[in-house]
């Protein structure tokens, strides 16, 4: 009773007198205002920006309008923005009422001025209690009954209920369905982005049988050609493309993983394993090279060699490109909009996104791409099965040479005792041996450093500075000029070698590069090795490329300043860390490894390979003012025992050795049958070494074993790092169970949660929309506060649901969709169902837009017959003007032979200058994911199909196949307009296409130098004794017929 | 933005003031709605326009321009040998750059190990041209004669310091791809003046180094309608991709052709009703005046003499930056909207006293010729011109100095554009760098800044222009996020 009369209260005191703009609307308005339906769309578009989810900066004045709690707050002047059912306490019904421009809501000046109608729509949602709803897309679907409907006869599935329901309550009646050829047409193109050819319309026209339209979907969802159609979807959400993008836009194969995804589409994986392998394949158990490959989704974004650009700030947006791409495809949120600051309309905080992100982050990969062509890590090798068998044999063979290394040290033990005793511990080495180099900096000679063991060979540097040495002169480095020792040093990664070198380090220095044999910095892929300080310890990378494919090992002491040391590094040619030694001062260094995968050559293979160089390189940090004195490069690993020798000068050569050495010199120096077996071995690896060299790489994912911290990015900068975080998600979209593995095979798990409100909608919605135009949620792209309301919820609940309990079929998803009467109906547009219906957005009608890009080039082929068939491999170059690659210093070659005619979804992919017919019809640039395309109509489109020399010689071929079937101008007609539109020619369109024919018959004839263009037009030779006005003259009726909507619109 | 910056334009007035004070007359900055709530969310979801004259109504900024030409000097031209004389860098040539100066701001990863950075004045000479004095270097001879008409602004900055996102960036207003480009956001707000031509014309030289490359998402629509992207027209045969007929096949045979093709899509509108039919019909239209309207306006054998002289001896070759240039001003004549040049090459981080030089000769004449013949025709007044690149250079040598050469890196702090014309204050220079030519000390203008002001000269609130994408309204001068 109380309460009754707080109420009551309540609402007394909330009366206040509405003005005539609001009042007006009292009788349109909506019984029950609904706040998903008809609220939050206002809230979220003009109002969340200022007083939204962004804590940080959308909450001016303290107030967030995007919940109940804070809605009702009290606010910081003691006000309440909405006080349920009183409009005279609620301030936001006076700041939207109010005509000060000082108080009004929202400012003038944001550009978001709200209309009466939606004023008044705020007001009576306040006034009816101002009740809040969680979004419904972030809750749960839930399969409802079928609803009722008055016509039963014609739904033919679950489908129909749902949209029969709505027309009726519409008071409208659904479409007759189409007629047969129109829909064969139409889903056709639907299922295999092909159109059907005459014989299949035929065929389907003479079956009379009631199931004849199932059994033609049947056959069409088990073509090949369906599995091509469903990746061409999948390769816009994937950004696919051929290169790498940004500046140095190379080639780089990642068609194996397109490949992929055209065999998951013909084996009918189930959606959730589909998803499941490309997000995570190589965290599954025992993970195999094609779950592995499939994880190339997510290197499909573009990457950066740019000179000069910071190795970080891109890597850290290749992580971001992923974390988007996550939230579009799957999701259908714009997540990317948290990167700076929090979700300005969606409950998607900075650290949500970050956390997504965190999931992500933890790959081994470089932030610039390398120079030289290798392949970014981490990669698998895409051997073939020769080359799998090869290796394998090789391997094999490398283990039994070893072994067989072992066995003779054991049989020649008594050997080497014996000989051990003969030399009382202690040989002679002969340090001459193997030595390729000795440069000892005392003098120039003519400008040049000489080599003393080579005088052809020389070492040079701008403007050279000689100081005194440790033993005469050493070289000054400025930290900037590289000093160049010619061509030494030059080894492989399965060759054995050693360098020594004096040193003397500045005190104001702490990193720096001593020697190295590569092209640069490692910022640009460094490929060979190089000994530099870091942090005053050294290192030494031997790399194929950095930062995946190398070992790299550094040393556990600090270097002494301002004294001259010693630094000796060891190598046995092993191709592993463990082969690599470096001493200072003669005593063997304690290493840490940090990498050891080197798993290709350390050459770069080319005419002008770089030697030895010294004191810096380029683009990377010199050793500025460091001393550098006698460096010594043998082609052979010395003996632990010699390397102290080279410390002294001149060059003592005996010395008393631990058994060890002892052991090492003998049986690589002395014992025949050792030497003979590491000679084997030598040759096993270098055969290795070159068989790998030629085995394409390809990019994955793979998790680094020392996990990379995520954090927080300020401002969204990669040089901004915040609060540390952790791999999750938006607990607004699903909390991340306890259970599951916080890494990216359990987010996949997640997503495929059947409490996830979002996956299963966002899927089905899509393919909702590539049959329909315009999905059951018109923004596909976006489920959030922004996007849209979908049309019915319940129908995309429905298939949501009836989708994942098929076990996430998706070819049987594909099928129910096509079969419902809904998709049958005839898609002529009435006066009146234009009227009541001018968007279909009730689906009275059937679909009609304009084909694809890839549609429209592929049906053109495929009526002239030229279409290739094969399947899959690498992308192919087919006619493109001239020039177009010229302004990124790039020739485009042509392709030529069946190349020319494979689908447009083989046509190569250059991200910089995409295929521009592509373009023109609306293909994304494939920079980001992108779900939903374009339809537009412009001039431009108009002229690839008048003159594409792809048309042109399409509509030729056209005209010769016509020639060949028929006799008569009639018949030639009716087959040019069937094959291209699958339909008959009325007899108003015959008409005009016999007048065309004939006039221009009679033109070619009369003036043949007209046709020549027709005639020539592509690859496509005409045999000479053909009638050729009448092939030029069918060619131009077959082009008309090509520009014409009967066949640029699928209707 | 950083602080530095923030620190900077909170010194001055707004971002507006660099409007307030470069452009002519304007009073009191005009911020009424230029867009209808109800235009702008029949925009949203990627519809089609099919409206050929914009999505905005009558502009109520007066628009002090109806055309824009923007010469793109692709790479980042040096300032420091064209039109910023810095007489400190003479003096303390080969000295390293003072920390005080540098202040430890970002470098590029090609110059930021060297060990030195030593500071390099112009190896060519200066001196003050017109009666504005402006000082401008002896490699661009031409442009010193046309000093009066314009207006340069010292004190350009950027956020991007490597070529890909900064040229993305200066022609999109966001440095990742994906966005539209400024004459793709002019073509959306204000449509075409001319029905045969497109609103959006891109020249590319031919006679200029590729090195940066360009692409063609620079001139992209990114997620507007694919109509408004710009359309390069090439020197050749085939001026706009796929524009010429089949050998041998006339106009008059082409207009058989497509009246039957009218007559088909006509049946076919009768047949299925749909309205899109019609628009279809109408795209064909416009094809078939460009056949015609296209290779008019690129032959220019009609040209005179004097012409051709004042644009100089490479406009005679087509493709060149100088035909290209005399092309534009063809275009701008026949009310083109937004005709886009690039010319590449300016990338000069070694040898840049030997190719310095190559890259001013061949432009300095024709960009000073256009702005001249545009000016005698009386077009300059309604016609903006634009010169600039996408940074700047540092004041220090990448690379070794030596007597005769040296190299600059790129610059994002400050750079020097050009414009002139359309409401532009001729004769003056705006904005002001130290000493060093390293840092802003007077009005800057952040990229944005350079957009809006672009925008308004054409009579848009750059805040005004927006399109719904991604869930959310994008405009070209969009801050981040």
């Amino acid at each position: 009773m109380l309460l009754a009369i707080c109420i009551f209260i309540f609402i007394k005191a909330g009366t206040v007198k509405k003005p005539e703009a609001i009042t007006k609307f009292d009788k349109s308005l909506p019984a029950v205002i609904d706040y998903n339906l008809h609220v939050k769309p206002i809230l979220s578009d003009k109002c969340f920006l200022c007083h939204g989810p962004d804590k940080n900066h959308g909450q001016k004045a303290g107030l967030n309008l995007s919940n109940s709690d804070d809605a009702q707050a009290e606010l910081k002047d003691g006000q309440h923005a909405i006080v349920p059912g009183n409009l005279s306490k609620s301030e936001l019904y006076a700041r939207i009422i109010t005509s000060d421009q000082d108080l009004q809501m929202p400012t003038k000046a944001s550009n978001r001025v709200l209309t009466d109608y939606e004023r008044a729509v705020l007001t009576k949602w306040i006034e009816q209690g101002a009740v809040y709803k969680p979004h419904w897309a972030f809750t749960a679907p839930e399969k409802k009954n079928l609803p009722e409907v008055k016509d039963k006869a014609w739904p033919k599935n679950g489908i129909d209920y749902f949209v029969l329901n709505k027309l009726e309550e519409n008071n409208l009646k659904p479409s007759p369905e189409a007629d047969k050829e129109t829909l064969l047409r139409r889903v056709t193109l639907d299922l295999t982005g092909l159109p059907p050819t005459i014989e299949e319309t035929d065929a389907f026209l003479a079956d009379k049988s009631t199931d004849a339209y199932e059994k033609v979907v049947d056959k069409l969802l088990h073509t090949t050609q369906y599995a091509e159609k469903m990746t061409v979807d999948w390769l816009d959400v994937s950004r696919y493309a051929d290169t790498y993008g940004y500046t140095v836009d190379r080639y780089r194969p990642m068609w194996p993983w397109r490949d992929w995804v055209i065999k998951a589409f013909n084996e009918n994986m189930p959606f959730d394993k589909f998803v499941t392998w490309q997000l995570a394949g190589d965290l599954l158990p025992n993970a195999t090279r094609e779950q592995k490959l499939a994880t190339a989704f997510n290197r499909n974004h573009a990457q950066n060699a740019e000179g000069g650009i910071i190795n970080e700030e891109f890597r850290n947006e290749y992580v971001i490109d992923r974390t988007s791409t996550l939230g579009t495809a799957f999701l259908g949120l714009t997540v990317g909009c948290a990167r700076c600051h929090d979700h300005k309309f969606d409950p998607v905080s900075q650290k949500d996104f970050y956390s997504l992100y965190s999931f992500f982050d933890n790959v081994d990969e470089p932030g610039q791409i390398s120079f030289d062509n290798s392949t970014p890590g981490p990669t698998i090798l895409m051997t073939n099965a020769k080359q799998d068998s090869i290796i394998a044999y090789l391997t094999n063979k490398e283990k039994e040479k070893i072994n067989e290394e072992k066995a003779i040290v054991e049989k020649e033990k008594p050997d080497f005792e014996k000989w051990k005793q003969k030399n009382n511990n202690a040989i002679s080495f002969d340090l001459k041996k193997g030595l390729q180099a000795h440069y000892t900096f005392d003098k120039l000679l003519k400008d040049s450093f000489i080599n003393e063991t080579n005088p052809k060979i020389k070492g040079g540097v701008a403007d050279p500075v000689l100081v005194p040495g440790k033993f005469g002169n050493a070289f000054k480095s400025n930290g900037d000029d590289i000093l160049k020792l010619g061509k030494v040093g030059i080894f492989n990664r399965f060759q054995p070698f050693s360098i020594g070198v004096w040193i003397n380090i500045p005190k104001d220095i702490n990193k720096g590069i001593i020697f190295h044999k590569g092209d640069g910095d490692i910022t640009y892929g460094f490929r060979g090795y190089f000994l530099r300080l870091r942090d005053d310890k050294v290192e030494f990378l031997m790399a194929h490329t950095w930062p995946y494919n190398n070992i790299l090992k550094v040393t556990e002491q600090e270097l002494p300043k301002e004294k001259w040391i010693q630094l000796t590094l060891t190598y046995n040619g092993s191709g592993k860390a463990d082969g690599i030694k470096l001493f200072v001062d003669g005593k063997e260094a304690n290493m840490i490894t940090e990498k050891d995968n080197l798993f290709k050559d350390i050459l770069f293979d080319r005419k002008d390979e770089p030697g030895l160089q010294v004191g810096a390189d380029w683009r990377g940090t010199g050793f500025k003012n460091g001393l550098v004195d006698d460096i010594y490069v043998y082609d052979r690993e010395l003996n632990p025992s010699e390397v102290p020798l080279l410390i002294k000068s001149p060059l003592s050569e005996k010395s008393v050795m631990p058994d060890r050495d002892l052991q090492q010199y003998y049986f690589s120096t002395v014992s025949n049958s050792y030497q003979q077996k590491e000679k084997e071995l030598q040759e096993i690896r270098q055969q290795r070494n070159k068989l790998m060299e030629d085995i394409p790489e390809m990019m994955v994912m793979e998790e680094m074993k020392q996990k990379r911290q995520a954090h927080i990015l300020m401002r969204g900068a990669y040089d901004a790092p915040g609060a540390e975080v952790h791999p999750d998600v938006p607990s607004a979209v699903l909390p991340y169970p306890a259970n599951l593995r916080r890494d990216r095979l359990g987010l996949a798990q997640w997503l495929m949660n059947p409490k996830n409100p979002l996956t299963a909608r966002v899927i089905v919605n899509r393919y909702w929309q590539t049959y329909f135009g315009t999905g059951i949620q018109k923004t596909a792209d976006n489920f959030g506060n922004q996007g849209s309301v979908p049309a019915d919820l319940e129908l995309l609940d429905w298939l949501a649901i009836t989708f994942r309990e098929s076990r996430w079929d998706i070819r049987a998803m594909q099928k129910l969709i096509v079969l419902s009467a809904t998709y049958r109906q005839s898609s002529y547009a009435s006066p009146e169902s234009l009227a009541k219906d001018p968007d279909d957005a009730l689906l009275s009608r059937g679909p009609a837009f304009r084909l694809t890009a890839e549609m429209i080039r592929d049906g053109a082929l495929k009526a002239s017959g030229l279409l290739s068939d094969s399947v899959g491999g690498p992308s192919v170059k087919p006619y493109q003007p001239a020039g177009l690659w010229s302004v990124s210093s790039d020739a485009y070659k042509q392709d030529s032979g069946a190349n020319l005619y494979r689908r447009s979804m083989y046509t190569f992919w250059k991200r910089t200058n995409p295929p521009p017919s592509m373009g023109t019809f609306d293909a994304p640039l494939r920079a980001s994911c992108v779900v939903q395309r374009q339809k537009t109509s412009t001039p431009l489109q108009s002229l690839v199909l008048l003159n594409d020399p792809q048309f042109i010689e399409a509509a030729k071929v056209i005209s010769v196949n016509s020639l060949k079937k028929n006799n008569n101008v009639d018949d030639r007609i009716i087959y040019c307009y069937r094959s291209l539109t699958a339909r008959k020619p009325s007899a108003k369109e015959m008409n005009v296409l016999e007048k065309l024919y004939s006039s221009q018959y009679e033109k070619f004839k009369k003036e043949p130098n007209k046709m020549k263009g027709w005639l020539t037009a592509g690859q496509y030779k005409i045999e000479k004794e053909k009638d050729l006005p009448a092939i030029a003259a069918g060619a131009v009726v077959a082009s008309a017929i090509m520009n014409s909507d009967a066949f640029i619109t699928k209707r | 933005m950083n602080k530095e910056i923030q620190q900077l334009i909170a010194n001055n007035l707004s971002r507006r003031s660099f409007l307030q004070k470069a452009t002519l007359g304007i009073g009191a900055v005009a911020l009424g709605s230029l867009i209808s709530g109800q235009t702008r969310s029949s925009l949203s979801n990627g519809k089609t326009i099919i409206n050929p004259s914009g999505i905005l109504g009558a502009p109520d900024i007066p628009a002090r321009t109806k055309r824009v030409v923007y010469l793109f000097q692709s790479g980042g031209p040096s300032q420091f040998e064209t039109f910023e004389y810095k007489p400190l860098l003479e003096k303390m040539h080969g000295q390293d750059l003072p920390d005080s100066v540098r202040k430890g701001q970002r470098l590029t990863g090609m110059s930021a190990q060297q060990s030195a950075l030593p500071l390099v004045g112009s190896s060519f000479k200066f001196e003050q041209r017109g009666k504005s004095g402006a000082w401008i270097s002896e490699l661009m001879p031409y442009t010193g004669g046309v000093a009066d008409d314009l207006c340069f602004i010292k004190s350009m900055y950027t956020e991007q310091i490597n070529h890909d996102p900064a040229l993305t960036f200066m022609q999109t207003g966001n440095q990742l791809p994906g966005r539209p480009s400024m004459g793709s956001w002019i073509n959306y707000g204000l449509g075409s003046d001319n029905e045969n031509l497109p609103a959006f014309i891109v020249l590319v030289s031919n006679n200029a180094p590729q090195d940066q490359p360009l692409y063609a998402r620079l001139w992209g629509n990114g997620f507007l309608p694919s109509k408004y992207q710009g359309v390069q027209f090439r020197s050749g045969a085939d001026p706009v991709l796929y524009l010429t007929d089949p050998e041998g096949y006339k106009a008059v045979d082409r207009r058989e052709m497509l009246d039957a093709l009218k007559e088909l899509n006509q049946a076919q509108l009768e047949t299925f009703g749909d309205p899109e039919i019609n628009n279809r019909i109408s795209q064909y239209e416009m094809a078939f005046r460009m056949q015609a309207s296209v290779p008019e306006i690129t032959d220019m054998s009609g040209e005179p003499d004097w012409v051709f002289d004042m644009y100089g001896p490479d406009s005679r070759i087509p493709g060149t930056y100088a035909a290209n240039c005399l092309l534009a001003r063809r275009l701008l004549e026949k009310d083109v909207k937004f005709v886009q040049i690039y010319h590449q090459g300016w990338d000069q981080h070694g040898t840049l006293p030997a190719l310095l030089p190559k890259q001013c000769k061949a432009t300095d004449q024709a960009s000073a010729a256009l702005v001249k013949d545009l000016k005698q025709r009386g077009l300059l007044d309604d016609t903006l011109v634009v010169w600039g690149g996408e940074f700047g250079r540092t004041n220090y040598s990448q690379g070794k100095l030596t007597k005769t050469d040296y190299g600059r890196d790129h610059h994002p702090r400050c750079f020097t554009m050009w414009m002139a014309g359309g409401g532009i204050q001729p004769g003056l220079t705006f904005g002001e760098t130290d000493e060093f030519g390293y840092n802003i000390v007077k009005n800057p203008v952040h990229v944005h800044d350079f957009q809006a002001t672009l925008l308004y000269l054409m009579g848009i609130d750059h805040e005004k222009l927006s399109f719904d994408a991604e869930g959310r309204r994008y405009r070209h001068t969009d801050v981040a996020g």
